[in-house]
């Protein structure tokens, strides 16, 4: 029933900006990776980092930054500031926030074993994986799972129940 | 309770006993089973849950991490499928609840959420979960986490009806199992407890059938070889001994009913002929009651009359004897022929008078039971030789022939009372002379029984006298009777003598009798017992060793004679033959001689005749072939003072009838050549002492007082006399005397005492008078009685000369 109620309050919110704090962002981001699993050799060994770039305002950066030496999955947290740059290689999972969006999307291809996380309407049909939305007073997100099997990325039923699963291939084709 | 579990019966006992085993062991074996099975399933019970609560962890997590209350609400709501969870809780990283689930039929319970508040719930380390079980229900709190890291915690708590199913079914298995266990061992021991109760109630009821019926022929029997088997074997043992002792005692029972009812029948005729028995006896009572006071006053007046005889006997003893003694000293006194003639036939009636009233003192003794008999060695060939010497003269004055016929195979010693014997032997032998003119009597006897305590002898007097008619010879022995009263003046005699010899041999536990034909002779018969004793050593016996054997040639008409001699011969190895007139004795003598041999000496009875004897001792045959030593003639005493006035008779050796073994032994002696005198006379001569003595006399009597004296001063002694004890003391006291005749019986003081008393002073001076009792009737008591008192020796009264020229020589002798 829940998930029928979030299906139905994206269509009538999505218009509206998101403005949620950016220390629960930062938060629910790193839990993201706790439910991940990342394909062999995008993340070979326990000794490789699990990097988090972040194509982001400066406070989502900071937050971000004070989860940095935590250890997920055996990996530890290793935070990169993309800034205006658009090389997304070695970065595991990219917060693409939507004033970096457009430049993003015009320049970065989708790489496997990218996890590509944003928050703005239409963030799945541009190749996003899961995007942030504002439900109520409740942060939410969706996942296209398509997305990620096309990134080679498992996601974890428990973080899918979570979620709003959206067809991006259809949904993103048609619009 | 122990009181009651004693009343019950024994099969009732052992089955309390299994039932509580059975019920206990069950109990304890089910109690572990159920309780190892209680913590396994509290375990199970406890990992289901704590594993629920990880799985609901887990779902959870992603919901706690991401805040989404409405997923994990979702989530917890599925824990509706597992219906014992009452309530779960979810708590967020600070604590706070998260989510909740409650469930639909949750009981009222207020304490859940206070258990982590409190504590008791810890927070769970290290992923464990923490769990408490406890009576309000199982709670279990688990932490939630997130690749490792804590993000929350969840709580859940179950009800405890799992585990109160599995209790319930436990205990109804447990019921089950025992109710089922119960019956089926109830139903084993029932069948199993026969073997062991049976048995007893078999025995039991033995018991009472025994008891009730007395029926001992019950049986029980043996159900198996254990204790209860060896019981019930003891138990018909014992029975089977029981059975055979009740019959046994029935037994005896019926045998004694039948005793008591033949006694019973047997009483009741007893008492029937008792009670006529008794009413017989009274009347008989009544009859010797009268005939019993008749008898009493018989025999009283018959003993008064015996006291008075033996009283007039006695008295008339005393004058008796003074009478004999002055008569015997008169006739020494130088009488003419005349006066000595009469002298004696004056002594002879007085003797006859004496011997009579002696013969009544003896009867009337025995009759009263006081004669008592003696019992000392003597021998019986002596004493029957003593009365032949005495009697001899009167037999061979009338020409009969007196013999004894002496066995040397008898014994001859034996003890008894001699003096009575002699009695007895004087008695009959001189009846028989008395009542026999011509021929013989003759004396034999023969030993009837014999051993080591008894001898008894039976003597036979055979004499050729006038007999005794039939009707009569009973009657003789009986008092003061004879044959014919007027034998009595035909031939003399008191006719006491065989009643006293009668009651002499029964005294001496024998008997009397006589066989008789009238006018050919009786012969007398008595038998009497001994002590047998032992032949004293100085026997007359001689040594055959000694002697060479003889031969003698007798000259002897009397067979009796002749037999006689042989006897006593015989008893010396002396061999006899014996030839009853001259004629014979020349043929026999000459054959004799003439084939070589010879005898070695002749006797010749005188009896013959002096004139033949003379004649054949002159003649030719005897001269020639005996010599003169070896000529002896025989005969009585008046025969050899005929013989020695014989001018041929007077030089042989006389041997003197009747005979003596004493003369014969010394004949045979002097046959053999051996010297020694043939002593055939005792000689009784006057001796006069050389010194007077004194002799003092103590009598009462004045009669024996003078013959004592008279009979004591011819014999040259110097007498004084005294009357009593009394006066012989003072006597005794101023004078010393040579000896004393002492009479027992005196007034004042008698002898006895006074003789003690003599003794007594006598004591201090050295010398001993010696002092002899002077008797009337020496008596077996009487002799003792005066040794006792010290005396020395008894003389009996009245004195004869010879007995006091003895005590002289003995007592007063150089």
């Amino acid at each position: 029933m829940a998930v029928l109620v979030a299906l139905s309050l994206p269509v009538r919110s999505a218009i509206a900006e998101i403005d949620a704090p950016d220390k629960l962002k930062a938060a629910y981001i790193l839990s993201f990776a706790k439910l991940i699993s990342w394909p062999q050799d995008v993340l070979p060994s326990k000794n490789a980092n699990l990097v988090f770039c972040a194509a982001a305002s400066e406070s989502l950066t900071n937050e971000l930054r004070n989860h940095s030496g935590k250890s997920i999955q055996g990996h530890r947290v290793q935070i990169v500031a993309l800034g205006k740059r658009g090389d997304s290689l070695g970065c595991h999972i990219v917060y693409i926030d939507p004033q970096h969006s457009f430049r993003w999307f015009e320049r970065v291809k989708r790489m496997k074993g990218q996890l590509w996380v944003g928050e703005e309407e239409g963030f799945i049909n541009k190749g996003g994986v899961i995007n942030f939305y504002i439900d109520g007073e409740k942060l939410r997100f969706e996942i296209s799972v398509e997305h990620a099997k096309n990134s080679s990325l498992d996601i974890s039923s428990r973080l899918l129940n979570l979620a709003k699963i959206v067809d991006s291939v259809k949904g993103g084709a048609k619009q | 309770m122990k009181e009651l579990f004693n009343r019950l019966s024994v099969s009732k006992k052992l089955i309390v006993i299994n039932i509580i085993v059975v019920v206990s062991a069950l109990l304890l074996a089910t109690g572990v089973f159920v309780s190892i099975e209680r913590t396994a399933v509290r375990e199970r019970i406890i990992n289901e849950l704590v594993s629920h609560t990880q799985v609901i962890a887990y779902n959870v997590a992603a919901s706690v991490a991401f805040d989404d209350a409405v997923t994990a609400s979702e989530i917890l709501a599925s824990l509706q499928s597992i219906p014992q969870i009452q309530e779960s809780l979810i708590f967020n990283a600070d604590g706070d609840i998260f989510a909740e689930y409650v469930a639909t039929n949750a009981e009222e319970f207020s304490g859940g959420y206070s258990e982590i508040k409190s504590g008791r719930l810890q927070w769970p380390g290290s992923h464990a979960p923490t769990v408490v079980f406890s009576n309000e229900g199982i709670f279990v709190h688990s932490q939630i986490d997130l690749d490792n890291e804590v993000i929350g915690s969840i709580y859940i708590r179950s009800s405890l009806a799992q585990f109160d199913a599995f209790k319930s079914r436990a205990m109804l298995i447990v019921g089950v199992v025992l109710c089922v266990t119960f019956i089926i061992s109830l139903l084993i021991l029932s069948r199993m407890l026969r073997l062991v109760s049976d048995p007893i109630m078999h025995l039991k009821k033995a018991v009472s059938t025994v008891r009730k019926d007395k029926n001992y022929a019950v049986r029980v029997h043996k159900f198996a070889d254990d204790e209860l088997g060896h019981l019930t074997e003891a138990f018909n043992g014992m029975l089977e001994e029981l059975g055979e002792r009740d019959a046994e005692l029935n037994r005896h029972y019926l045998e004694l009913e039948a005793e008591v009812e033949d006694r019973t029948s047997e009483l009741q005729a007893a008492n029937i002929s008792l009670e006529e028995t008794v009413k017989a006896l009274k009347q008989a009572n009544r009859a010797i009651r009268i005939s019993e006071e008749n008898k009493k006053v018989a025999e009283e007046s018959a003993n008064a009359k015996a006291q008075f005889l033996a009283t007039m006997s006695h008295e008339l003893r005393t004058p008796m004897n003074g009478v004999l003694g002055m008569l015997s000293l008169l006739s020494e006194t130088g009488l003419t022929n005349d006066q000595e003639h009469y002298v004696g036939v004056a002594y002879e009636s007085g003797n006859l008078l004496l011997e009579l009233l002696n013969n009544v003192l003896d009867l009337s003794k025995i009759e009263q039971g006081k004669m008592v008999l003696e019992h000392i060695p003597f021998d019986i060939s002596d004493a029957i030789e003593d009365v032949f010497a005495i009697v001899g003269e009167s037999a061979y004055s009338k020409g009969v022939e007196l013999a004894y016929v002496f066995d040397d195979r008898l014994p001859t010693m034996v003890l008894g009372d001699p003096t009575r014997f002699k009695q007895l032997v004087f008695n009959i032998v001189g009846n028989a002379i008395k009542f026999t003119s011509r021929g013989y009597v003759k004396l034999g006897y023969a030993v009837t029984e014999e051993s080591e305590k008894i001898v008894r002898i039976r003597f036979e007097v055979e004499d050729t006298g006038v007999g005794i008619r039939e009707e009569v010879r009973e009657k003789i022995f009986e008092t003061f009777s004879q044959a014919d009263s007027s034998t009595t003046r035909k031939f003399g005699g008191t006719g006491l003598g065989l009643t006293l010899c009668r009651q002499l041999t029964h005294l001496m536990d024998g008997g009397i009798g006589v066989e008789s034909e009238e006018g050919k002779g009786s012969t007398f018969w008595f038998d009497v017992s001994f002590t047998p004793e032992m032949p004293s050593s100085h026997d007359q016996t001689l040594n055959g060793g000694q002697l060479k054997p003889m031969t003698l040639l007798v000259v002897d008409r009397n067979d009796t004679s002749a037999a006689a001699l042989k006897a006593y011969f015989d008893h010396y190895y002396v061999k006899l033959d014996i030839v009853s007139d001259s004629e014979e004795l020349y043929s026999t003598l000459e054959s004799k001689v003439s084939s070589g041999g010879g005898y070695d000496g002749l006797i010749i009875n005188l009896a013959i005749g002096f004139e033949e004897a003379s004649r054949i001792i002159l003649s030719e045959d005897v001269q020639c072939c005996i010599k003169l030593s070896q000529i002896l003639l025989t005969g009585s005493l008046n025969d050899r003072n005929r013989a020695k006035e014989d001018k041929v008779l007077l030089n042989y050796q006389f041997l003197v009838k009747p005979l003596r073994r004493r003369y014969v032994r010394e004949c045979v002696l002097r046959l053999q050549g051996l010297n020694e005198e043939l002593n055939s006379v005792e000689p009784i001569v006057v001796r006069a002492t050389a010194d007077i003595k004194k002799i003092l006399v103590v009598e009462d009597n004045w009669i024996n007082q003078q013959v004592a004296q008279g009979r004591l001063e011819s014999m040259g002694f110097d007498v004084s006399l005294a009357a009593n004890g009394e006066e012989a003391l003072t006597l005794l006291e101023q004078r010393v005397f040579d000896l004393v005749f002492m009479d027992c019986q005196m007034p004042v003081l008698d002898g006895f005492q006074a003789t003690r008393r003599f003794r007594e002073k006598e004591l201090a001076s050295a010398c001993r008078t010696p002092v002899i009792a002077m008797t009337a009737h020496v008596m077996a008591g009487d002799r003792e009685a005066c040794m006792r008192a010290g005396m020395d020796d008894y003389i009996a009264k009245p004195f004869k000369t010879g007995e006091i020229i003895k005590i002289m020589e003995r007592w007063i002798g150089d």
